[in-house]
């Protein structure tokens, strides 16, 4: 029976997000760069998804030094995109759909262009001045790591136009904000209260670890950091529930679990170590990567969520790996050096599986199954391609393929015009991969994880249950339940391109008929003896245990 | 009829889950109790340190020890002292223990092993002595590294010996391969080995595995075989180690001259065709540390063999020619034994011959041939007893190179009509 997740504060829980870039989404002014009201005519593929949530990547007026995290105007629209009114008419549309629309949050730093940062820099007596981090040398806060190693030399740098260093902990062009300066904090809760207020969701929170700074410390994952994430959930429960924060914290799971606070801080994380991880287990064709990293993510409070996900607009990081893992990864899956990026492999999901439909599909399957709500990268549901010959990780921000005609759908624009161009190869070329011709098509991809959302979204074992390993002999297979209350779903999965066996202790669940939840059929019985599994290559079953 | 199986359901069962896997490390066990849980620990170190990547299985198949030996295999902790290497395991590590199936015998071990490999599509298959007190993760990467990299298909270990050290090899199964074989393996004997996973198919399939031949002597019949069939071969260095001496002296003599003729009438149509000497590229770093020479009692030794010989006289008269006898008597009424290498050649060569013959058992054959050995061996110990190592060695080759001459010998000897 459908759930009526509309006024549950913890929607959350339960969602499947949907992660897209306005700009490469859908134009509708012909200027070959995607916009709201394109946006707008797509929501109904969007819900037929079966999707709860839209998490928009950047919307804000920027300078695009860093693919719109570099923001200049924190309660605007980029014109590019449209108007603040297209905005408001796309959220209502998206809400009258039930699709909720979460957007980012870029607390750390500002662009170096915005106005907060012109007037600071302008004079050492401007009442913004201490709204930035400034320093007459370069030598406080020594020892705290570069992240950007490949650009930038130092933390600091120096402002020609007030004679003084001021303190970034990504690109020199994004001067931190100063979250000791209570006014800061002020007007941050007023940017968040602002997008509140038009109705967005919650907020995708970038780069949280580092807000704070202290002398002698690493500068990230400080406890003032933790008080000023407090503080701004506080406000937002006072004054918008069931609202959500996500926070972006590329770290092990025991470290951002302190970002959960008493589930008093963030509602959701992302758990980036799993995401890799998936990835290895499949191309190992053995579980034991992923039971490892779960089993070593701490519980965290019942109201939060993780976020998992297979691929985003990032690389896949391989940071949070081995360097034997990190070596395998890039060997596996990035032969071609242009594939590799900083510490990190710069493509879509369906190359990444050679085009395979059944690695595809297992690999959505473990994204639906395992613990946390999963987040979906547009233009993944049809098996999009990438673009390894543009530059920095733009070979996975290509225009969305709607259909096999003029610039896929996307946009009326001359080709050349496009702010990126179309995959235009023949495997994974929108003459072949596109929305339009999947949606005719029975069995396409789009149609089958239409129905794998579908599935997932009938109960809420998957966003809310436990999780226990059965751990056959067989480390091919991987088998999992998930229990919520009185209801178990069975999962299991084989990570191997060979059809597999496995004996599965369901000892404890004696009694239970497993019920296939995508086709209906009905297995024998759960006795005390082992059950035996025969599984597909790259197959996997959900299993919805009755006692009956 | 229902042929019995070799590997048992609850091994089957095990491979089942193991699956496919790159290399297939065997440990045949007997009572290793001592040794077995730190050659355990190696082999895990290897897979998890040096093969990261590979899929591997550790097997170890025990004949029925009572010391403790599957339970200690079983129950190792590969954390203890190795919580680095572990770590870095990227893939779930096997670890099976089974008592094998069938008669207790170290072919009935490998032929296990040989079957669990090609189940599991092994491409590596090595096989560790679980006595080995010098193994480690090393060595065992070392056995692993040149077949999986298909360098070589079957790797065999070389031990720096003492000249004086060994006479059933260097007297007998050495020299023999060398000279008939056409292959300088240095240990045909050894314990441990290395092959490829289509050889272990390969060898499967051969008619061995039930003969009596194979409870003793299926280490040098795996050597000639791999040289029967043209496999490329290497040796590999390993650590000198105390040699194991389950049987007496006199048993070895036998088991080793049966394992010769039954190798020799399973190859014939190789061995005879063979005229060059092959030498084997060599593995792994010689550390040109020599054991000492245990200390031999070759006066007592000679005066039981001339006595076991005369008793024998009238029945050597149908096996060996009449020189060589001649020869034989003519040394054995000296004082000292002084058997020179081509009488001694021939010896050997006639009990081959004459098995071929068939006119005395085999089992016959190798009774009498124990004598004959014992009395070479001392002429050998007590020639060499006051000579340098280098001129002991230097025997040693020359002996070589006389079984290799006379080769001719062999092969007309066995093709004479009866």
């Amino acid at each position: 029976m459908p759930m009526d997740r509309s006024a549950d504060p913890l929607w959350y829980k339960d969602a499947v997000f949907y992660q897209l870039h306005v700009k490469s989404f859908a134009d509708s002014n012909d200027d070959g760069i995607g916009d709201f009201p394109g946006l707008t005519t797509k929501l109904d593929h969007l819900s037929s998804l079966g999707v709860d949530c839209l998490w928009l990547q950047p919307i804000y007026p920027s300078p695009f030094k860093d693919d719109g995290y570099d923001i200049s105007d924190y309660t605007n629209i980029h014109p590019s995109y449209g108007t603040l009114r297209d905005f408001e008419r796309f959220l209502e549309r998206a809400h009258a759909r039930g699709l909720r629309v979460i957007i980012e949050l870029v607390l750390n730093h500002t662009s170096d262009q915005h106005a907060w940062f012109v007037e600071a820099r302008s004079s050492r007596d401007n009442p913004r001045r201490d709204w930035y981090v400034w320093s007459d040398t370069d030598d406080r806060y020594r020892g705290v790591r570069i992240i950007f190693i490949d650009t930038e030399l130092s933390n600091w740098a120096w402002d020609p136009v007030s004679k003084a260093y001021y303190w970034h902990r990504f690109f020199s062009h994004q001067p931190d904000l100063n979250f000791d300066n209570l006014a800061v904090r002020e007007e941050v809760w007023n940017v968040m209260k602002f997008w509140l207020d038009l109705g967005v969701d919650g907020f995708r929170v970038d780069a949280v670890p580092y807000l704070v700074e202290r002398e002698g410390t690493s500068c990230e994952n400080l406890p003032e950091t933790h008080a000023v994430l407090k503080e701004l959930r506080a406000k937002l429960d006072a004054h918008f529930p069931g609202k959500v924060l996500l926070a972006e914290a590329n770290m092990w799971p025991e470290d951002v679990r302190p970002y959960f606070g008493n589930g008093d801080e963030f509602h959701m994380s992302f758990h980036f170590p799993i995401m890799p991880r998936i990835f290895m287990a499949l191309r190992l064709e053995d579980r034991k990567p992923l039971i490892d990293i779960i089993e070593r993510t701490p519980s965290i409070p019942d109201s939060c969520q993780w976020a998992i996900f297979l691929r985003n607009h990032d690389e896949l990081t391989l940071e949070m790996v081995t360097e034997i893992e990190r070596q395998y990864m890039w060997d596996e899956y990035a032969k071609d050096p242009r594939a590799r990026i900083n510490l990190g492999i710069r493509r879509r999901l369906a190359p990444l599986m050679e085009g395979d439909r059944r690695r595809i599909q297992l690999m959505s399957s473990l994204l639906m199954s395992l613990p946390g709500s999963p987040i979906m990268y547009y233009g993944d549901e049809i098996g999009m391609g990438d673009n390894m010959y543009l530059g920095d990780r733009n070979s996975v921000r290509t225009p969305m393929q709607w259909t096999s005609g003029v610039n896929a759908g996307f946009s009326n624009a001359d080709p050349e015009r496009l702010w990126l161009p179309l995959v235009s190869n023949a495997l994974y070329g929108f003459q072949a991969v596109n929305v339009e011709s999947q949606q005719r098509n029975p069995t396409s991809l789009l149609n089958w994880t239409r129905r794998l959302i579908e599935v997932r979204r009938s109960t809420r074992v998957f966003g809310r249950g436990t999780i226990q390993f059965l751990k056959p002999a067989n480390h091919r297979v991987l088998a999992f339940t998930r229990t919520l209350g009185r209801e178990s779903v069975l999962v299991v999965c084989n990570l191997a391109g060979t059809a597999q066996v496995a004996e599965l202790d369901l000892s404890s669940l004696s009694g239970a008929i497993p019920i296939e939840m995508f086709g209906g059929s009905i297995f024998p019985r759960i006795s005390q003896q082992p059950y035996p599994m025969m599984i597909g290559p790259y197959d996997f079953y959900w299993f919805r245990l009755r006692w009956l | 009829m229902e042929n019995e199986s070799i590997l048992s359901d609850v091994l089957l069962k095990q491979l089942m889950a193991v699956g496919q896997v790159d290399v297939l490390v065997g440990l045949p066990t007997l009572n290793n109790a001592a040794t077995v849980a730190n050659v355990a620990q190696a082999i895990h170190v290897s897979f998890t340190r040096d093969l990261p990547r590979l899929r591997t299985v550790m097997i170890n198949s025990d004949a029925g020890s009572i010391d403790g030996t599957p339970e200690l295999i079983r129950d190792a902790s590969f954390l203890q002292g190795d919580v680095v290497q572990t770590s870095y395991s990227l893939r779930t590590t096997h670890r099976v223990v089974t008592p094998y199936h069938g008669l207790p015998g170290k072919n009935t071990a490998l032929q296990a092993l040989f079957a669990a490999a090609e189940l599991t599509q092994a491409n590596t298959l090595v096989v560790i002595d679980p006595a080995g007190p010098a193994t480690t993760a090393d060595r065992v990467t070392e056995l692993i590294t040149p077949i999986w990299r298909s360098e070589v298909e079957f790797l065999t270990p070389r031990y720096r010996r003492h000249p004086r050290d060994g006479a059933l090899i260097t007297q007998l199964v050495r020299p023999l391969v060398r000279g008939v074989y056409g292959v300088e393996i240095d240990e045909p004997l050894g314990a441990e080995f290395a092959c490829s996973g289509r050889f272990a198919t390969h060898c499967l399939e051969q008619d061995i595995w039930s003969q009596d031949a194979a409870t003793f002597a299926i280490d040098l019949w795996l050597r000639t075989e791999a040289i029967a069939n043209n496999l490329q071969i290497g040796q590999i260095w390993r650590p000198a180690t105390a040699a194991a001496a389950p049987t007496t002296l006199r048993q070895a003599v036998r088991q080793v001259l049966l394992s010769l003729i039954v190798a020799l009438h399973a190859h014939e149509s190789f061995w005879r065709r063979t005229n060059e000497v092959t030498r084997l590229h060599t593995w792994g770093d010689d550390h040109k540390k020599c054991p000492s020479a245990s200390e031999w009692d070759f006066v007592t030794l000679a005066n039981q063999a001339r006595g076991d010989i005369l008793e024998i006289q009238p029945l050597l008269e149908g096996i060996l020619d009449p020189p060589v006898l001649s020869g034989l008597m003519d040394d054995l009424n000296t004082g000292d034994p002084r058997l020179d290498d081509e009488v001694w050649v021939r010896i050997v060569y006639d009990f081959l011959d004459a098995s071929n013959r068939g006119s005395t058992g085999v089992d016959h054959l190798a009774d009498m041939f124990v004598p004959l050995y014992m009395w070479r061996a001392a002429r050998f110990m007590s020639l060499t007893a006051h000579e340098t190592d280098d001129a002991a060695q230097k025997r040693l080759n020359t002996l070589c190179d006389a079984f290799q001459r006379l080769k001719p010998a062999l092969v007309d000897g066995w093709t004479v009509e009866v």
